[in-house]
């Protein structure tokens, strides 16, 4: 009997649908969408594993990899666990207090969220370490056991621990941790040298808190979820914030690597693509139901960053306003985030101007072209209005559309107060809302040295490939990508990840000092702090591979840019390396080096990797036949393309019709789960992956 | 062109992420203590030096850049060349004082000038008297370091080094100083390339009638928001208890008369007392700083940050008074009398617009600490930080937070601070008892506690030593602020002046308290439940619990006795004060 074929199955649970993409060995893709029902989730992806073994009889589940909001909804609607923090003496205020900075500036009314562990929560020992990580006073064992017991009286689930200068010597945090385990040994606990063992005290300790607060929560979640998927043997596997998965096992220590699983895997989808494709820039624009989401993917893979904040509602394009949320400091891939999605409500501000967002219909009363009781203005209502979508109904006839109440709420609620006709605001509202996405992509490639006009934007989720072409023509970029099923896409990016964990450690020093041995050494116990967790965790694969990197700035700066250590470099040569690449790095980044200033050292990052068997998305162009059935009515109707342009007969096709020749704009594509509009002096075609290339003429 | 409201939401969006990437450039690549905190801003300005763009600015901050472009022009007129940065610090020629140093390049495009693109950072230095520069015990301007007036520093692209090597000499720390230069310069030029690059997608033509259309556009707005101020005359007095040596009987009388009528708002200093002999008094630019971040902050928060935004707003402010002082009065030491005028001016607001108004809250309390480490090498820094803010209508403070006349402020890790400084912090947190009480409560007291590795000089600016930030609408007042040296030992309360210098030795600690922020209405409203929330989590005692709201806590079972605390309040007439 030949050997069962291959299913991989993915499934990406978000807050109304739940994407599951079942992968044959093949490239034969099968694709579900089902409702979120909480309680019974894993049940219901069973039940699509169930339907795909029913068609392909002779296969096997080989693995199961998930992405979820399960860890950021927990963060947002204040649904982690009663935790409790213990800190050195004279600093449990601080995880409230933050930075003392805030994000606007004019907003006296503004409301800081609440501190995920209230002050009665938080307890203070008597202990110090020196900089240099000398005990100063040592730890006082007596009072750690009073505020272990403080902490169980008042309920807590977990707790976190993090003291000063942990990062230089974890013994303090260790023994405190080994009480806690001793005294109370039902709590979950976690200490920031363990979880971040990287210098400043806020961000490590709030790091450290966000992982203790999601431990219970996520733990509860991932054994209902394997208890619902028992009949299936391998692994559940998570997709972290950085687009590496891990066993569910590592899950449970380090939720808070998982923060961002779900809009990591459309960035790494589309950094899949990219490589697969052979772009070496490109801007994954994910355009959803509420927000866009932007990411740069340079050299097939999306760029990460350390630097976050999650709490804190729509991630705006702006950095420098820390303080409204959590700070997070793992590796995530940057992935700037504003409010304009489909359901984004169009407003006239008090000066008169037209303005898009941040405020969203949701999903009721949702676009008033839904006809469930919106009024207000939306962009959909706005693609409805200009001919962009069908106007009759979307997703394959399931949602109808009411084209006149989309006229409607725009003529009412605009129209008086701007003295313009319906087609020229709802152009003005696609054109804001491009406005708004603009300086997301431009977050992540201008204000990262990067030119956009060298980049090619890969387009995806609902509303994505309606905004494609406008908002690549306000950033100077000339080509598009619209992969396929550019709806479940996300969920395709579960299918290329790597298991990947993530190591850190402080090493703060000037370069020139630097002991080349003793730096290696640094990563040499990263890697075996690695082998040792995989070996833990029996994933002893072939192939476990490192990357290290090193924070750097001129010294006395108040950020570092990351950067690799060559994997051949001679420790002779580190710090000259170094130096060469980092002033070379600062002047890529903010336009200037100083050759004769000390550079310093703060910390060493250790990634390793375990490659799995991937998606390829040349196979997935064998499921072509399957997403390219003709979607659209053949036919056309009048769509308004802008002041100069008016409203054009514009055609309407399906993905398939594009793959003999290119068409030319005004197009529109339409499919099950999107609308791609083709404007007039762009032309789209179809290429060997089965993607719709949107090329600018001219 | 005709009023196109998309374009103009589009330009505006624009020069929104191009001021933020001068702002990153800066931030992201200064060295000083006070960069990394985010004393800093960046803007820009049209070709005819109108302010139309400005990122990451506090409120206080809001005028700087209008207040200096009309010197920059007086001077130069047409004399600008690609390549040119300005270099100016001079607070007669529109900075508000010397530690803070703008950069200025003017962006060229297609031969013709189009643009400015600025930054300014407060140095931790400026050579002078007194490390930092802006101690308040200095009576003339000379005394307080280097006077830049606007010269260039880069003319046509060449640095001009003798002018460099001048500067670097006269400062402390000189290499900090010259890489937040860098710093700013980087940002500038950045700015320059956005601009350029914007001006190839839209013309000149275009980029200029925007301009013209969001200023018109922010003046309009503010008229329309001033419109909804109810007419009338709107005064409010104080008096500052520190004339920059001390606060002996000190009390300088403050007065400001808002006048709101129609579409128009006259802020008049008239009443204010004659400039002080220390370096307290707000150039005339503080000033309008002052009243354009308060007013903006209530009035119209979300209208642009341009030049339309100030011409509703007349500025009224004696020649030869604290808040105009004739040259060459020193001004270094004004941040103090700059809060409690940016108070009053809420506190004058707030008679017109009750339901609108807050109290803006208290910090900007400064350790300036500067010596030589143990390898010789010279050090300085700022440690800025914050109380909170006070008691809003329907909310409480914020508990330690930046105050509403600054921006996103950010305090300095104590883990870096220790790393690059002799310095320990010994502690950071909250002060119980000490909030304005209120039916909405003022944030409590911050603590922040020092110890010092090598011998030096300390400068500690703090404000609301003498008098408490009051309350609002019934509310109580908040405590004062407090110094004291080494508490576990001497236990001695260092002298309360806005800038108090001392030396200190090894091991010396200052445990520095900043003031709680007012309450907002009857304290005897207050939620018992909030109460006691405020009670569990030790920002209360159960006895001022009593003292200051009226409840009752059972403090064996953390409940509130709700007959006993209706009786007691029942009793009440009058709200307490919090506890010093």
């Amino acid at each position: 009997m030949p050997a069962p074929a291959s299913l991989r199955v993915a499934f990406d649970i978000g807050g109304t649908f739940t994407d599951v993409v079942i992968a044959g060995a093949d490239g034969q893709l099968l694709t579900y969408k089902i409702l979120t029902l909480p309680d019974s989730v894993g049940a219901d992806v069973g039940r699509c594993i169930a339907d795909t073994e029913r068609q392909r009889p002779e296969s096997a589940i080989t693995s199961l990899v998930h992405g979820t909001t399960i860890a950021s909804n927990a963060v947002l609607e204040e649904q982690g666990a009663r935790t409790g923090l213990i800190t050195t003496a004279g600093f449990r205020d601080e995880l409230e207090i933050r930075r003392l900075g805030r994000p606007g500036v004019y907003n006296v009314f503004w409301q800081r969220t609440p501190p995920l562990i209230p002050r009665r929560r938080r307890l203070e020992v008597s202990e110090r370490l020196t900089v240099r990580g000398e005990v100063e006073t040592p730890l006082n064992d007596e009072e750690v056991r009073q505020a272990i017991l403080s902490l169980k009286r008042q309920g807590v689930e977990a707790i976190a621990v993090a003291f000063l200068h942990s990062y230089v010597n974890p013994s303090h945090e260790q023994r405190a941790v080994a009480l806690i385990r001793e005294v109370c040994p039902e709590v979950m606990v976690c200490s920031s040298a363990d979880i971040l063992p990287e210098v400043r005290e806020y961000e490590r300790t709030s790091t450290t808190v966000l992982n203790a607060y999601l431990m219970p929560v996520v733990g509860r979640y991932l054994d209902q979820l394997e208890t619902q998927l028992r009949a299936y043997p391998p692994p559940l596997q998570i997709m972290q914030s950085n687009g590496g998965i891990m066993p569910a096992a590592q899950a449970r220590r380090r939720p808070v690597h998982m923060i961002e699983s779900g809009p990591a895997a459309g960035a790494l989808a589309a950094a899949g693509l990219a490589r697969e494709i052979g772009l070496a820039q490109a801007v994954a624009f994910d355009m959803g139901g509420t927000t866009a989401k932007g990411c740069l993917i340079e050299n097939g893979q999306a760029v990460e960053t350390a630097e976050g904040e999650v709490g804190a509602g729509i991630n705006r394009a702006g950095r420098l306003s820390k303080g409204a949320g959590y700070a997070l400091r793992v590796p995530a891939y940057d992935i700037v985030e504003v409010g304009a999605g489909g359901g984004s409500l169009a407003w006239v501000d008090a000066g008169g101007a037209l303005r898009v967002g941040p405020r969203s219909a949701g999903a009721v009363p949702g676009p008033a072209c839904y006809g469930r009781g919106g009024t207000e203005p939306t962009i959909t209502d706005a693609n409805v209005a200009l001919g962009y979508m069908n106007p009759n109904s979307i997703a394959g006839g399931a949602v109808p559309i009411d084209a006149a109440a989309a006229q409607t709420a725009i003529e009412t609620r605009l129209g008086a107060r701007l003295g313009l006709s319906v087609h020229e605001l709802a152009f003005g509202i696609h054109q804001v809302a491009d406005a708004t996405m603009t300086r997301a992509i431009r977050a992540v490639t201008t204000e990262r040295g990067r030119d956009p006009r060298e980049f090619t934007l890969i387009a995806f989720g609902g509303s994505g490939p309606l905004h494609a072409a406008t908002l690549a023509d306000n950033l100077g970029m000339s080509r598009v990508y619209i992969p396929l099923f550019p709806g479940v896409f996300s969920a395709l990016g579960l299918l290329v990840a790597d298991l990947r964990s993530d190591y850190v450690q402080s090493v703060p020093q000037d370069l020139d000092g630097v002991d080349p041995a003793a730096l290696l050494q640094e990563f040499d116990t990263l890697a075996d702090r690695a082998a040792q967790e995989a070996r833990h965790e029996r994933r002893e694969r072939p192939g476990l591979t490192y990357e290290r990197l090193l924070d750097l700035r001129y010294k006395r700066q108040s950020s570092e840019l990351t950067l690799p250590l060559p994997a051949q470099v001679e420790a002779a040569d580190i710090r000259q390396v170094l130096a060469e690449s980092f002033h070379a790095a600062h002047e890529q980044t903010y336009g200037y080096r100083r050759e004769d200033d000390t550079i310093a050292i703060v910390s060493v990052r250790l990634k390793a990797t375990i490659r799995t068997q991937s998606l390829s998305f040349s196979e997935l162009g064998g499921s072509f036949s399957q997403a390219a059935e003709k979607t659209a009515q053949p036919g056309s109707r009048r769509a308004y393309f802008g002041r100069q342009q008016g409203e054009l007969n514009t055609r309407i096709l399906s993905r398939s019709d594009l793959v003999e020749h290119a068409v030319a704009g005004p197009l529109i594509v339409e499919e099950f789960d999107a609308t791609v509009v083709v404007p007039p002096r762009w032309q789209a075609s179809v290429d060997a992956y089965g993607n719709i290339v949107l090329a600018k003429n001219g | 062109m005709a009023f196109d409201p998309i374009l103009v939401e589009v330009v505006k969006n624009e020069l929104a992420a191009i001021t933020e990437e001068m702002a990153i450039a800066v931030w992201k690549t200064g060295r000083s203590a006070m960069v990394k905190t985010g004393d800093f801003a960046t803007a820009i300005c049209d070709g005819q030096g109108r302010l139309i763009g400005q990122g990451y600015a506090a409120p206080f901050q809001l005028a700087f850049f209008i207040a200096v472009m009309p010197h920059i022009l007086k001077k130069y007129g047409d004399a600008f060349a690609p390549g040119d940065v300005i270099v100016v610090n001079d607070p007669y020629a529109g900075v508000t004082h010397m530690p803070d140093v703008m950069i200025i390049a003017p962006t060229f495009w297609k031969g013709q000038r189009v643009a400015f693109t600025l930054a300014y950072s407060h140095h931790t230095d400026i050579g002078g008297r007194f490390p930092g520069g802006f101690s308040s015990q200095c009576t003339e301007t000379f005394e307080e370091g280097l006077r830049l007036p606007p010269i260039k520093l880069y003319q046509a692209g060449e640095r001009n080094d003798a002018l460099l090597e001048t500067i670097l000499a006269n400062v402390r720390v000189s290499d900090e100083w010259l890489g937040d230069v860098e710093a700013k310069i980087a940002g500038c030029w950045r700015g320059e390339q956005e601009l350029k690059t914007m001006l190839e997608k839209y013309g000149l033509d275009t980029f200029n009638s925007c301009c013209d259309y969001l200023i018109t556009y922010a003046e309009k707005a503010t008229r329309a928001a001033i419109k909804e101020i109810p007419p009338g005359e709107y005064v409010y007095e104080d008096a500052f208890e520190d004339d920059g040596f001390g606060s002996d009987g000190v009390a300088l009388p403050l007065k400001v008369t808002l006048r709101a009528q129609g579409e128009t708002l006259r802020v008049d200093f008239t009443g204010t007392g004659p400039q002080a002999r220390g370096a307290i008094n707000l150039p005339l630019s503080m000033t309008q700083a002052t009243v354009y971040g308060a007013v903006k902050s209530i009035v119209s928060p979300e209208v642009l940050t341009n030049v339309g935004f100030i011409r509703p707003i007349q500025v009224v402010a004696p020649v030869g008074s604290l808040v105009n002082p004739r040259f060459p009065a020193a001004v270094g030491g004004r941040a103090p009398l700059f809060f409690r005028v940016f108070d009053m001016l809420f506190r004058a607001l707030a008679q017109a617009l009750p339901d609108r108004v807050p109290i803006p809250g208290e910090g900007g309390d400064v350790l300036h600490f500067t010596g030589e480490k143990e390898d010789g090498t010279p050090f300085a820094v700022m440690d800025i930080f914050f109380g909170g803010w006070g008691g809003r209508p329907h909310k409480d403070g914020i508990d330690g937070v930046a105050p509403m006349a600054f921006g996103s402020y950010g305090t300095i890790p104590a883990e870096m601070l220790e790393r690059e400084f002799p310095l320990v912090v010994d502690g950071f947190g909250y002060v119980p008892d000490t909030g304005g009480a209120g039916k909405h409560r003022g944030s409590v007291s911050i603590y922040k506690q020092w110890r010092f590795l090598s011998p030096g000089k300390v400068m500690v600016r703090t404000n609301r030593l003498i008098r408490a930030s009051g309350g609002l609408a019934g509310g109580a007042s908040g405590s004062l602020s407090k110094n004291i040296l080494n508490p576990e030992t001497e236990n001695r309360e260092l002298p309360r002046k806005a800038h108090m210098h001392m030396d200190v030795k090894p091991g010396d600690r200052i445990h520095h308290i900043v003031s709680g922020s007012g309450g907002h209405g009857n304290p005897l409203e207050r939620d018992p439940a909030q109460v006691l929330a405020d009670v569990q989590d030790e920002k209360l005692s159960v006895g001022q619990a009593l003292g200051q709201y009226g409840v009752v806590i059972d403090a064996a079972t953390a409940e509130v006795k709700l007959p006993e605390t209706e009786a007691v309040r029942a009793t009440r007439l009058q709200p307490a004060a919090a506890a010093d």
